[in-house]
């Protein structure tokens, strides 16, 4: 019982952006199913996943909102910014044109996220290498111009998947660790999870940040 | 006396040497006897020795005197020892009388004792026996208290484990006491089975009682526990968890800590929700402040739901275990019922002061859009469904009245047409809203079905006011210009809506309403182009009746000269009204069908006075074949 899907002491808030077709989809299923879904077809709104990974010996929840690339849903998709702890800024490797984008993705992460979200640059498909569009150093100069993470990954083979998501969360925790994530703040994406292990023991990850995790109200 | 007799004999051997010339005779009695005693020697002889002194005590001195009376002193002596003796004897005879009585009194002491031993020994042996019995059944005993102290072990409660179950914190003991409780009240089952059923019904009986006591502890216990669950992410605790699952099998209390969990989880949605709106946590900005964007408020109220959802969704699934989805949807249902109220309140706000139809469709979209999300999430029935989908119809219902509004007031004052016979400038504006709506229906991902009525229903409410408004318009227009100016109207309407999906209809009937204007063109222009060249009378009388003369008469007298004049410049021959169509393809396809028509009444014409008048005189009639005529025009 003590490994079950409640022991957890995070909730982090995932959002995946970018073009449609870039993979955003098949990099969520792949990295909660561990399989690639060929042809995933296109998202309707907004999507949903959980996975619970470990960073510093911290069970973490990952709550990860997968969203539309289309155009037209921008009226929904944009309603989840808020609150992110993440976000995936995805484009295509052998698409240009979801490269170009990627200024726009950014400023709407930037405008409806807060400043500590950990904006994470992926560029998917690199299992097409051949039909590649952008290189690898272009993509990470504009990464690092803008303060981002950036890692090239596959969601057909998996390359670099679990790394994305798991260095996403140690960046959050990190902040977290460093102080400059509030846990009050329910904008951060960042839900303490407490005492999952037991009776009235709260457990306190960083001591002087967690007064709120009884009875705090806030929202999520 | 023996005794005397041998002090005789030994004392002649006393002096030896007075006989010692007797060895000469060996053969005399009296000599072998001398021998004999000469022979003894008397140091081996101790008791003669010890005679002998003795005897000499009695012979003081040896005088003649003491040897005759040597008998009578020794025997004067024996006497007198005897009699010493016979009195030792005589004290001796009455010891031991003594003693004899001493014995048989102690003989009969013992005789006493025996009995008494046998007596005693006849009692023990019963005892012995009862003994050995009660030995045997100390064993059984023994055997019987390990088997009940077994039997106990197994089949009743400690006191500690009553204590657990009466009082302190719940914990794993309460869960393992709680275990033991069910597993002793399933073996005694095994008891009913056997001669030992009333101890059975008992144990049985009892533990039920004491299950009881401790799902009654368990309950209250996880009801106060899930009371407390009202903080925005619910501390739950794999003890909680356990709980839960124990009550499992009390489905009355585990409804009630269920409902107890459901009520405070509502509250605090309320509250999480309230705050997201108004406060906005630390920094956040509050979802308020963007209320001046309808449709972006909205969606942010109800995307702040769809992440609330999918976390109580995830909770509940953790600490009930439950996968049914229904049962999982029904908790949903509930807990999400108090949103309803904040969400209805603000939408419905925002919703009323918002007279442009474009901003209420795209609200009225973002609704459906959560409306389809949530209703995978929270079933059919749930409240906040009903207050969406009111919110829905409300809003449809505003969008629609706003969109009739909005037209209507456009096309109030009736615009004449201008010269070039241009739709008319409103029309324009309410295809620029139209347009707009047609586009922000992008968002929406309401069912195809919903999404082409809603569609069928906009275009009605737009195109027939417009095509009312039109024709209205129109009203002073000449029969050509009225229908050039219709179909440029039309086709303006046409060309915006074919931007769309799912137009086909509305589209289907504009092209329908276009080809009747056209097809009054295209008479038009053929007749016109008949008119051209005279043949005009001659075709119109053709369709009722018989060539006559009369009319022939024109024909021969004009004909000739107009259709030189008419056929070295066939395309100046347009309508001018038909070149105001503002569809090149109408345009051409006009011209294309009234050429045809054309064609087709002059050969008729031709063929008739070919008839009437005889091949040979119709060169000066009708100079050209209908082949040749072609040619020219074409
Ligand atoms: N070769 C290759 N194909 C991929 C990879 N990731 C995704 N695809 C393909 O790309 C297509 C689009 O993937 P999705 O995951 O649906 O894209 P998306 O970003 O979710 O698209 P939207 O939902 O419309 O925004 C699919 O047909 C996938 O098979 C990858 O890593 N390698
Ligand atoms: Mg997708």
């Amino acid at each position: 019982m003590a490994s079950g899907p409640y022991n957890y002491s995070y909730i982090f808030k995932y959002i995946i952006i970018g073009d449609m077709g870039v993979g955003k989809s098949c990099l969520l299923h792949q990295f909660t199913e561990k399989k690639f879904m060929a042809d995933c077809p296109h998202t309707i709104g907004v999507e949903f996943g959980t996975r619970i990974v470990e960073v510093s010996g911290q069970k973490i929840k990952l709550q990860i909102w997968d969203t539309a690339g289309q155009e037209r849903f921008r009226a929904v998709t944009r309603s989840y910014y808020r609150g992110a702890a993440g976000a995936l800024m995805v484009y295509d490797i052998t698409r240009r044109s979801t490269y170009n984008h990627l200024s726009s993705w950014l400023t709407d992460a930037r405008n409806l996220t807060n400043p500590n979200t950990v904006i994470f640059l992926i560029g998917n498909k690199s299992d097409l290498d051949g039909q590649r569009d952008v290189t690898y150093e272009e993509a990470k100069t504009f990464a690092d111009e803008n303060g981002l993470l950036f890692l090239e990954a596959s969601a057909k083979t998996g390359d670099n998947v679990e790394d994305v998501f798991i260095e996403t969360a140690k960046k959050i925790y990190q902040n977290i660790q460093d102080g400059n994530v509030d846990l009050n703040a329910a904008d951060t994406g960042v839900q303490l999870k407490p005492s999952a292990s037991g009776g009235s023991g709260d457990r306190k990850p960083t001591g002087n940040q967690s007064s709120q995790q009884s009875g705090g109200k806030g929202c999520c | 006396m023996a005794d005397g007799s041998k002090d005789k004999e030994e004392k002649q051997p006393a002096n030896p040497s007075s006989s010692s010339i007797g060895n000469l005779s060996q053969n005399n009695p009296l000599s072998r006897k001398l021998n004999r005693i000469l022979e003894t020697r008397l140091e081996d002889e101790r008791d003669t020795i010890e005679s002998l002194k003795v005897l000499s005590e009695f012979l003081p001195a040896n005088t003649l005197h003491a040897r005759r009376n040597l008998r009578s002193d020794i025997e004067r002596r024996g006497l007198i020892l005897s009699e010493e003796f016979r009195d030792l004897l005589g004290s001796l005879a009455a010891q031991i009388q003594d003693m004899q009585n001493d014995v048989h009194s102690m003989r009969s002491c013992c005789q006493d004792m025996q009995n008494r031993l046998a007596d005693t020994k006849a009692k023990t042996a019963g005892l012995l026996n009862e003994t050995a019995e009660l030995k045997a059944r100390g064993r059984r005993l023994e055997m019987r208290g390990v088997v009940i102290d077994v039997f106990l072990k197994k089949l009743q409660l400690t006191p500690e484990e009553v204590g657990i179950l009466a009082g302190g914190v719940v914990g794993e003991e309460l869960f393992s006491v709680l275990h033991r409780v069910k597993s002793i009240h399933e073996d005694c089952k095994v008891l009913l089975r056997t001669s030992q059923q009333r101890i059975g019904l008992e144990i049985m009986e009892k533990m039920a009682m004491h299950l009881e006591e401790g799902y009654e502890r368990l309950y209250h216990w996880t009801q106060s526990q899930c009371r407390t669950m009202t903080s925005d992410l619910p501390s739950s605790s794999l003890l909680l968890r356990k709980s839960l699952q124990e009550l499992k099998s009390r489905p009355i209390l585990y409804k009630y800590c269920v409902d107890e969990y459901v009520l405070a989880r509502r509250s605090a949605l309320v509250q999480g929700f309230i705050d997201a709106l108004t406060k906005g946590n630390n920094g956040s900005r509050p979802i308020e402040l963007v209320s001046h964007d309808p449709a972006r408020y909205s969606g942010d109220m109800l995307g702040w739901l769809h992440q609330a959802i999918a976390t109580e969704k995830d909770h509940i699934s953790g600490l009930f275990a439950e996968d049914e989805r229904e049962w999982v949807s029904n908790l949903l249902a509930s807990i999400t019922e108090g949103a309803g109220r904040p969400l209805k309140m603000r939408v419905e706000q925002v919703l009323l002061s918002t007279s442009d139809p474009v901003t209420s469709y795209q609200m009225v979209n973002v609704v459906r859009y959560y409306l389809g999300v949530f209703v995978i999430l929270l079933g059919e029935t749930a409240p906040l469904i009903g207050v969406m989908k009111e919110l829905a119809e409300l809003q449809t219902k505003l969008f629609f009245s706003s969109l009739t509004v909005q037209t209507s007031k456009l096309l109030e004052e009736i615009e004449l047409p201008d010269s070039q016979l241009n739709p008319p400038r409103k029309l324009m504006e309410i295809l620029s809203v139209l347009q707009r709506v047609l586009a922000s229906r992008d968002i929406s991902v309401a069912s195809l079905d919903d999404h082409k009525t809603s569609l069928k229903q906009i275009l009605q409410t737009c195109i027939d006011p417009m095509i009312h408004y039109c024709n209205e318009s129109a009203s002073t227009l000449s029969t050509m210009e009225m229908a050039v100016y219709l179909i440029n109207c039309l086709y303006l309407i046409h060309s915006n809506v074919a931007l769309y999906e799912f137009t086909e209809l509305a589209l289907e009937k504009l092209d329908g309403q276009i080809q009747a204007h056209l097809d009054t063109l295209i008479t038009e222009q053929a007749a016109y182009l008949l008119g051209k060249i005279g043949l005009l009378d001659s075709y119109n009388t053709l369709q009722t009746g018989e060539l006559t003369d009369e009319v022939l008469a024109p024909v021969h007298e004009q004909s000739k000269k107009l259709m030189t004049q008419f056929f070295s410049s066939p395309e100046s021959s347009l309508l001018p009204q038909l070149t105001l169509l503002t569809s090149s393809k109408f345009k051409a396809d006009a011209h294309q069908r009234a050429v045809q028509l054309f064609l087709n009444a002059y050969r008729q014409v031709y063929d008739a006075i070919k008839d009437k008048i005889g091949e040979d005189k119709l060169s000066n009639v009708l100079p050209h074949s209908p082949e040749q005529v072609n040619d020219l025009i074409t």
